[in-house]
């Protein structure tokens, strides 16, 4: 009733916060960048004076030794010499006298310009910075010119990268400014008009015990306020009638039976009703959820390579296999402490699980930033596991518990969301951090955004178990319950895990060591690894559109498998920086296409009849994602450390074909069977 | 410019006062056998261990350029037992140490580590099995710059396609370097042309064909006259020189007496100091190292001085390439 | 519409927000120029060191020892003349001792340890290395320069005014626009409130369609409290004995 109103402050919010960011981030960065083009040149012209100096010399001795100017061999040949193994050097060019150029030697020759003696020693061009040195004795007129160019390519190879780290910022500062928007606004006005909705409605509806929250000093608060003082009114009302009808009664029996059919109409309106607590939006839970998942995937783009320095440090023989236990020792300590966490929901309450989460996650990043052996990186690995594992299990507890009936799906789709976009800001803006302050400082920079989580859950999220909340099961009951339904089986071992598996594998251990080795720099690292979650976002609402309106979902899954498994087999055919970020990209199309279709998959391989009901299914399908997680770096670090890089990548996308096509053929043979034995389909 | 004679004892004596009195032992002793007198080889084998502050006991002794004096001096280094028996120049040393596989242990020198000074060739000469492996207690250095080397500094300056090469064929040394010389050109590409100086009735060379062979050289169309480590051409280096200006050909020499005290184009030179320094260098090994001789290969300097008569180049109108002023001396 | 408002969290969020985002683009930025510039200084000075260094070596092939090198004192002068971030340029031997040294009071010395570490290679803040290596390989000697940041840092205040004099302009415009657009924004919503409020104080006046359901139920609840008040208190003024009112 109130949503048009909301819906357009919202989107008129958003507008404005998104462009104003947009264009703040474009003019600074503008400014920034003109700044230092203005104090990088004379640090340049002075570059090109030392080298100058230096390549000069031996023909100042030429000269001081009486050989002519025309006469002199090997010029060209000797800066040729120079230039070898020097960057940033766009040419040497020796000019006679008036300033003709003699000799030109290096990449950007040819965009010399000539320039007369009396012209200023230093001269911007298009594609470099010329400086000029004089030639001959100092007390006549220079017999001859030197000019240095500084190319300027370097330096806008770096201005490139910064553009890049700049859009970064943006993308994440408006996915922060909607995130943000969504949780203020939720808690300032949505929250509290359906409150005072709800509220007003049991007033009228002749409930009178209910009161508001009405220690807000806006709207919210003013409006809780008339609520209440509504409620008061009425309610005095109501106890004047009383008052009322026991005078009337006080004047005999015939005058109380009246008062008394008075009262009975009243009262039949006015009943009492259970006072429904107010109950936070589910925006609560997922702020704090998209920041601590960012928080935590700020490091994705460097663990494998921090892990990989930290055991070579160590002198450990085969580094890359501690990095990958590094990264399998996290989705390990998320799987195990995932039934526990969710016992500790039930029982405790999710503000006190994700109390406890972020504490424990705060210092497994403390103990990341600080770990000098690999194996304190693991153990504080461990930690932010476990921390990871509550955070997510609370926050969705407290999303679960708060949802609209009927609107659950929604509303985890709303968690999977805020996960997904958390991952992508955190991996995209971690790897700009890192480049520049270092991956250790950056792990500190996790432990503070877990600080602000802790303070938001310590204000937003309400104390005490909610009731509808169920104890979740025993592992090996989850278990015996899944092995009962075969196409669950199918979907788990041939789809789900192998999935998980190239996620870890591909994307999290050998993309960032591949493109490091690459030579790029971590920002840019960071920027490819992002494209994961960045190309995954659209292709789960794409997959989730397909899937309910047309028959393709199961192909989808199995489709995209192979899909995958062909990208990986790109580096064969194109250089590896161009096949890394497609294949990182299409892995995130392909996984995301068969996210909805493999839930709905799940739904309909539930045999509830035999107590594998879909959410029991869910949980297990999600335990055994996770055991694909755990094995994926471990298989790629074998695979590297026995084949090398190309085909280990090529070996994770046999595995993920391979697996899709099996998948189908095994979904062929069931559909093929099925009428058979007339189990309905 | 002082006698070798009091110089060599203005060294032991400066040496001996510097040389502070070691609590554990006294400093190692080095007995100095030289050929013709101190020189600034023996100045950089002195001045190395000055330089690295390490003591030293040096008993110089000068044979004069007279071989007949070497038993005497063999039989006190038995008696004196030094630590470390130095050398200088390729006679003398093959006297003292006589060949790596045919030494006599009356005649010769045996029992005391040995290092050779300013000496050609020690594997043709057999005063050490290999370079890298001398095959007997004796190390030391050699002061021409291996002849690949050497044609690659020719290069450097100008590439050539053929060389003309006059030597003194009575000496071996020299004719062992042209041979060589020759076998290096061929796997190039290029050609030597050898020109032995013709030898009188008397058996020694005639100087007064030199201007007949340069003009030769200059037939054959050489583009480089090579000048080996030669007695003969070095007693006549004026006449040498000038004549090969005249008929312009460039020279180059492996010894600076063709550059620095001729008229000679260019050269690819030990400075005797830096020989003298790096044979210290071994010595030390020795000495403080307690490495054995033997397994210390026998080695020339990794970096030599181009060296560039400027006058020469002008009046031949041949012009060192600029990236090679970088690193020359001019002369 | 009086009081405070949800709008102002808002627009102080959103402030903050815009605040930070640039803050964070001029940290990067900078942090990046930085290290642009410690690099090219660093490519400088290896170009100065490895010069200077060649011109000792070229003395050394002269025959000369190190500490004889002629015109050795003049070669660490001219290399600190070469860069004014130079402060300082020195030669010493293989065994640590200051042989040449634009600090002339220092020659003869020996290396601080800082100093020797730099010279046995280790990278030491401030100190450019350099050998200087004779005709058989051995290292004689270390080239030794040492350089300020001073124009290093000169250029990253000059780049710090030049980011931040833009930055406080560009927020002195947007902050306060996005806080008028965010009230602006807000004023419906206010409006709404308002309206609500208006309806549950039982103002009276016309509802606005949004809340005229719950006017009329409101109404009605009222109107059935005052119908029961009225009849009470008609009872109460019944003569005794009389059951209905006439």
């Amino acid at each position: 009733m109130t949503a048009p109103v909301i819906r357009r402050l919202v989107a008129t919010l958003v507008a404005v916060s998104v462009a104003m960011l947009l264009a703040c981030v474009a003019l600074v960065s503008a400014a920034a960048l003109s700044a230092f083009e203005r104090e990088v040149r004379p640090a340049l012209e002075q570059e090109a004076a030392a080298l100058g100096g230096v390549v000069a010399a031996p023909i100042e001795t030429a000269i001081s030794l009486g050989v002519p100017l025309d006469a002199l061999p090997g010029v060209a040949a000797y800066f040729e010499t120079v230039l070898a193994g020097r960057q940033g050097v766009a040419w040497l060019v020796l000019a006679g006298a008036d300033g003709t150029p003699m000799v030109r030697a290096g990449p950007r020759a040819e965009a010399f310009e000539p320039a007369p003696p009396e012209g200023a020693a230093a001269r911007r061009l298009d594609a470099a910075y010329d400086t000029r040195l004089r030639l001959g004795p100092v007390a006549e007129a220079p017999r001859a010119f030197l000019h240095v160019g500084m190319s300027r390519a370097p330096l806008e190879a770096a201005i490139a990268d910064t553009r890049w780290d700049v859009l970064i910022v943006m993308l994440v500062g408006a996915i922060l400014a909607i995130e943000l928007l969504r949780y203020v606004l939720e808690r300032a006005v949505t929250g509290p008009l359906a409150a005072a909705d709800r509220l007003a409605a049991r007033l009228a509806a002749g409930d009178l015990a209910v009161t508001a929250d009405d220690a807000a000093p806006d709207e919210a608060g003013r409006l809780a306020r008339l609520a209440n003082a509504l409620a008061r009114r009425l309610a005095d009302r109501r106890a004047r009638l009383e008052w009322l009808a026991q005078e009337v009664a006080s004047g005999g029996a015939a005058a109380a039976r009246g008062a008394a059919a008075v009262l009975a109409r009243v009262a039949a309106r006015f009943g009492m009703g259970a006072a429904e607590p107010a109950m936070p939006g589910a925006a609560t839970a997922r702020l704090p959820l998209f920041l601590f998942v960012a928080a935590e995937q700020l490091s994705t783009s460097f663990i494998p390579l921090l892990g990989r320095d930290l055991a070579r440090a160590g002198g450990a023989a085969d580094p890359g296999m501690l990095a990958a236990v590094a990264i399998a020792a996290f989705v390990t300590a998320v799987a195990l402490a995932t039934p526990p966490g969710g016992r500790m929901a039930a029982r405790r309450g999710p503000r006190a699980t994700i109390l406890a989460g972020g504490v424990i996650a705060a210092l497994g990043f403390l103990g990341a930033a600080l770990a000098t052996t690999i194996w304190g990186f693991i153990l504080a690995r461990i930690l932010c596991g476990v921390g990871y594992a509550l955070v997510s299990i609370a926050c969705q507890a407290q999303m679960v518990a708060v949802a609209p009936r009927g609107r659950l799906a929604g509303t985890l789709g709303g968690f999977t969301g805020a996960v997904m976009t958390g991952a992508v800001c955190g991996t995209a803006i971690g790897a700009v951090l890192a480049d520049r302050i270092g991956q250790g400082p950056t792990f500190l920079v996790s432990a503070a955004m877990v600080g602000l989580v802790l303070l938001l859950a310590l204000r937003g999220f309400p104390r005490g178990a909610p009731a509808t909340l169920a104890m979740p099961l025993g592992l090996a009951q989850e278990a015996r319950l899944a092995l009962r339904a075969p196409a669950f089986l199918a979907l788990l071992l041939l789809a789900a895990v192998p999935a998980k598996l190239v996620l870890t594998g591909f994307v999290f251990y050998l993309a960032p060591i591949a493109l490091n080795d690459l030579g790029l720099s971590q920002s840019a690292v960071g920027r490819y690894v992002m494209l994961y979650g960045f190309c995954m976002l659209p292709a789960i609402a794409l997959g989730g559109w397909i899937a309910d309106r047309t028959r393709l979902g199961p192909a989808l899954i199995w489709g995209a498998a192979v899909a995958n498994g062909i990208a990986l087999a790109l580096p064969f055919a194109a250089p590896l920086e161009l096949a890394l970020p497609v294949a990182i990209a299409i892995t995130g199309l392909a996984q995301g296409l068969a996210a909805a279709p493999m839930l709905a998959a799940v739904a309909a391989a539930a045999r509830p009849e035999e107590g594998a009901t879909a959410p029991v299914l869910l949980a297990f399908l999600r335990l055994g994602e996770r055991f694909g997680s755990m094995l994926g770096p471990f298989a790629a670090a074998a695979l590297l450390a026995g084949a090398g890089m190309g085909q280990a990548l090529a070996a994770i996308g046999v595995v993920s074909a391979a697996t899709g096509v099996v998948y189908a053929l095994a979904m062929l043979l069931r559909r093929a069977v099925r009428p058979a034995i007339g189990v309905p389909a | 410019m002082m006698p070798a004679s009091r110089r060599a004892l203005l060294a032991t004596a400066g040496l001996g006062l510097a040389a502070p009195a070691l609590a554990t032992g006294r400093p190692p002793r080095i007995l100095m056998i030289l050929f013709r007198g101190w020189e600034e080889a023996c100045d950089g084998f002195r001045d190395y261990f000055a330089a690295r502050r390490m003591p030293v006991d040096l008993v110089v002794r000068d044979v004069a350029q007279d071989l007949s004096r070497v038993p005497a001096l063999v039989r006190e280094a038995r008696t004196m037992r030094p630590d470390l028996v130095y050398l200088w120049g390729t006679t003398l040393t093959m006297a003292v140490l006589g060949p790596w596989d045919a030494h006599d242990p009356d005649r010769h020198l045996s029992g005391i580590p040995a290092v050779f000074n300013i000496v050609t060739d020690p594997v043709g000469n057999r005063i050490v099995r290999s370079r890298a492996a001398p095959g007997r207690p004796v190390t030391g250095t050699e002061y021409i710059a291996p002849v690949a080397v050497q044609v690659e500094a020719i290069a450097a300056y100008r590439p050539f396609r053929r060389i003309a090469a006059p030597f003194n064929p009575l000496e071996q040394n020299s004719a062992r370097v042209v041979e060589e010389m020759g076998q290096l050109l061929a796997a190039r590409g290029a050609a030597l042309q050898k020109l032995p100086v013709p030898v009188r009735a008397d058996g020694r060379p005639d100087p007064s064909a030199i201007p007949a062979l340069l003009r030769e050289a200059r037939a054959g169309g050489a583009e480089w006259l090579y000048i080996p480590p030669d007695t003969f051409l070095n007693d006549h280096r004026a006449l040498l020189t000038q004549t090969a200006i005249a008929e312009g050909l460039p020279t180059f020499s492996a010894s600076e007496r063709f550059v620095a005290f001729a008229d000679g184009l260019a050269g690819l030179v030990s400075r005797y100091t830096s020989v003298g320094a790096f044979t210290a260098f071994k010595a030390e090994q020795i000495l403080t190292g307690g490495r054995d001789p033997g397994s210390i290969p026998v080695e020339t300097l990794t970096r030599f001085s181009y060296q560039i008569r400027m006058e020469t180049a002008r009046l031949l109108g041949a012009y060192p390439p600029v990236g090679l002023l970088r690193i020359a001396e001019p002369v | 519409m009086r009081g405070s408002s949800f709008a102002s969290r808002v627009a102080l969020l959103l402030a903050l927000l815009l605040v930070l985002a640039c803050a964070l683009v001029a940290v990067l930025n900078y942090l990046k120029f930085e290290r642009l510039l410690v690099a090219q200084q660093a490519r400088v000075l290896g170009i100065i060191a490895a010069d200077a260094a060649e011109g000792f070596e070229r003395g050394i092939n002269l025959g000369v020892r190190l500490p004889g090198v002629p015109g050795g004192q003049a070669l660490v002068e001219r290399a600190l003349a070469s860069d004014p971030d130079l402060h300082r340029a020195l030669v010493a031997d293989a065994r640590g001792r200051i042989l040449f040294d634009t600090e002339r009071g220092r020659i003869g010395e020996d290396l601080p340890p800082a100093l020797a570490a730099a010279a046995g290679g280790a990278a030491t803040a401030g100190w450019r290395a350099a050998p200087i290596v004779n005709g058989f390989g051995q290292t004689e000697g270390t080239l030794l320069l040492g350089h300020a940041r001073d124009s290093i840092r000169a250029r990253l205040d000059a780049i710090a005014l030049g980011m931040l004099r833009p930055t406080l302009l560009v927020l002195g415009v947007a902050v306060p626009l996005v806080v008028l657009l965010t009230f602006l924004a807000a004023r419906p919503v206010r409006r709404h409130f308002d309206a609500f409020g208006q309806v549950l104080a039982r103002g009276g006046g016309g509802a606005p369609p949004a809340f005229a359901a719950l006017d009329a139920s409101l109404a009605e609840t009222e109107a059935l409290l005052d119908g029961a008040e009225r009849d009470l208190e008609a009872l109460v003024a019944l003569p005794p004995g009389q059951e209905t009112p006439a």
